[in-house]
């Protein structure tokens, strides 16, 4: 029989002293495992849709709920600016902006946001068309991939769009065409993924005829000549909106930088910088972490405790199976051996619960997130800090274990024995 | 040929008066028996010749070996492979099964023979418990199985401490009877430690301890 069989067994022996110091160990580790994974994946996530923007223009508010709502697509934008406000950020010859997205928001199709934008989008999220074509004229659409994954959408399918960004039938446009699916892009991994894209111009048209409707109350307007293609927002005439516009500029200068200054304090839009309002959202999200983290690292501390505990006090009933194990043959140092055995072994397997235990709940929590905020997240990825978790674990088992494994050694053999 | 010798002796407990022993020979396959009364300091005897306990003056030679000179892992693995032990009551690593329990003996010594552990436990009788814990065993299999764990490493010699003083005369003799043959068929010279004057007659070779 090896040695780790007979640990196993003997811990198997006393299972109630060692299930607390296991759940207890499960539990920190878990805690802990879990932490990781959502900075890693909160980070990456947002990270990896930051685009190369460097500054967003829009409606005046909250420019973090700006940023969430024209980058991220989650919460609500913070409305609409006059195109003719930012036609000068639109002229491709800007000394510095290099390139400028527009973003129209506030429909959506079964929970999906619908977003108008140009087609340099896709090399913005470094997208590719998967199969169909890219939109060019209005209504017609081109599906990110999880889009069409999940509502199981092909080339050619009509849909009406609706509303808000609820999935809500009673907030459909009803009276407005039908869009038109022309095609699907490749996985990408970022948020444009989630979204179905067409032209910014498409959404003048239908909320032109949600306010006809209102207005004159018409029963029938027949919309199908706006199935044209556009013209570039920049030659577009009048006063019509769109709600961001997301900037990348040729150098950060000082020029810049004073861009967002200058269109804060003079006109009524709001300018905000994405990196610097996300590491503010960090921040925020940074010192709950850090209380939940000191959380489970006490658990954890205090699992260890109870490993020590469950081992001491396992001696004390086992104190004539030691001496026993002398007598055949067992050196002190065996018995030392086998005591940190335990503790190590203890360790390890609450250290596998609680790290299945993380990945598992993180599965849970991403199939959650990604219903609501339409983000991925994972449990099935592994971390190289969780290998230091792992060192970190069997540590305090070897901790826990030293001192019951020293007293185990130095079991006065003869004592035991002649007491019986 | 001498298996266990001493010589000069004796053993103080810290605080306590010094015991002497006297010079002991037993020759190789010699059954013997070590008598006294209780608190002559039998157990101590027994403890010393096995390696348990340290004598402050004097030397145990077993086996060609003088142990007293031993200490630590070396001391432990000669034990293990040399003296088999059988205690009054018998204790058993009670998270394993009497086979186990046999087999781990054999491990700290350094070979596995599962041969030589059904032969043991065919001979005495309580093969039909090799995968029982030994919490279920009776107190006749316990100690039948504490015999069979003694000879697993088919030792030179084996120590019995007491191994009748809570039997009736039909057990007693039924035990001592059990551990001879046992003894003979290792290869191994027993020695008993006892208060128990029923015991006296089975042996030729008897050493008195006075108190």
């Amino acid at each position: 029989m090896n040695l780790l069989r007979f640990t196993w067994k003997n811990l198997r022996y006393r299972p109630l002293a060692m299930l607390l110091s296991l759940v207890l160990f499960s539990l920190g580790v878990g805690l802990i495992s879990l932490l990781f994974l959502l900075e890693d994946q909160l980070q990456d996530n947002f990270e990896k849709n930051l685009a190369g923007v460097d500054l967003v223009i829009g409606a005046k508010g909250s420019p973090l709920q700006m940023i969430l709502s024209s980058m991220y697509h989650i919460d609500a934008p913070t409305g609409n600016i006059p195109i003719s406000e930012i036609r000068p950020f639109l002229n491709p010859k800007h000394p510095l902006i290099e390139s400028a997205l527009p973003i129209s928001l506030g429909d959506s199709y079964r929970g999906f946001r619908i977003v108008g934008s140009s087609t340099e989008i896709l090399d913005w999220y470094e997208a590719s068309i998967a199969e169909g074509e890219i939109w060019t004229k209005n209504f017609d659409v081109t599906l990110g991939a999880a889009v069409a994954g999940t509502l199981d959408m092909k080339i050619g399918d009509r849909f009406k769009s609706s509303h808000g960004f609820l999935d809500d039938e009673d907030m459909a446009h009803d009276d407005v065409q039908d869009f038109v699916v022309r095609g699907i892009l490749n996985r990408t991994g970022s948020v444009i993924d989630q979204l179905i894209l067409t032209t910014p111009q498409t959404y003048w048209y239908v909320h032109e005829v949600s306010n006809e409707i209102d207005a004159t109350n018409s029963d029938h307007v027949d919309h199908d000549h706006h199935s044209e293609v556009p013209l570039p927002l920049i030659e577009e005439e009048g006063s019509r909106d769109i709600t961001n516009l997301l900037l990348r500029f040729r150098g950060h200068n000082f020029q810049a930088l004073n861009m967002q200054r200058s269109i804060n304090e003079n006109t009524d839009m709001q300018a905000a910088t994405p990196a610097i309002e996300i590491n503010r959202l960090f921040a925020l999200m940074d010192s709950g972490e850090k209380v939940l983290k000191i959380l489970a690292y006490v658990i954890v501390l205090v699992s260890g405790l109870s490993i020590f505990i469950a081992l001491f006090s396992s001696l004390r009933e086992r104190r004539y199976e030691l001496s026993l194990l002398r007598v055949m043959g067992a050196g002190k140092v065996r018995l030392f051996g086998m005591i940190i055995l335990e503790g190590l072994f203890l360790a390890f397997i609450g250290y596998l619960i609680g790290t299945v235990l993380a990945h598992l709940g993180m599965e849970i929590i991403g199939r959650i997130l990604s219903a609501d905020y339409r983000y991925s997240f994972t449990g099935i990825t592994f971390l190289t800090k969780e290998l230091w978790l792992l060192a970190g674990a069997l540590l305090i088992g070897l901790v826990a274990s030293f001192i019951p494994a020293q007293q185990a050694a130095q079991t006065d053999i003869a004592e035991t024995l002649s007491r019986g | 040929m001498t298996i266990v010798q001493t010589k000069d002796l004796s053993f103080a407990y810290p605080g306590g008066d010094e015991i002497q022993f006297p010079n002991l020979a037993v020759t190789d396959r010699e059954h013997s028996l070590i008598i006294g009364d209780s608190g002559c300091g039998k157990t101590t005897l027994l403890h010393l010749l096995s390696g348990l306990r340290r004598p402050s003056r004097g030397t145990v030679t077993i086996a060609d070996k003088d142990i007293s000179a031993m200490s630590g892992t070396p001391l432990d693995v000669f034990r293990g492979s040399t003296i088999g032990m059988i205690f009054q009551t018998a204790h058993f690593v009670r998270a394993l099964s009497v086979r186990e329990n046999l087999r781990v003996a054999q491990q700290l010594t350094g070979r596995i023979d599962d041969e030589l552990i059904n032969q043991l436990l065919e001979r005495l009788q309580v093969i039909h418990k090799a995968d029982a814990k030994t919490t279920t065993l009776s107190v006749g299999e316990q100690q039948r199985v504490a015999i069979a764990r003694a000879l697993v490493n088919s030792p030179r010699v084996i120590f019995a401490d007491e191994p009748t003083s809570a039997l009736d005369d039909a057990n007693t003799g039924r035990v001592i009877d059990l551990l001879i043959e046992q003894a003979d068929r290792q290869s191994a010279t027993l020695i008993v430690v006892t208060h128990d004057q029923r015991l006296k007659d089975r042996f030729t070779n008897r050493i008195s301890l006075s108190s």
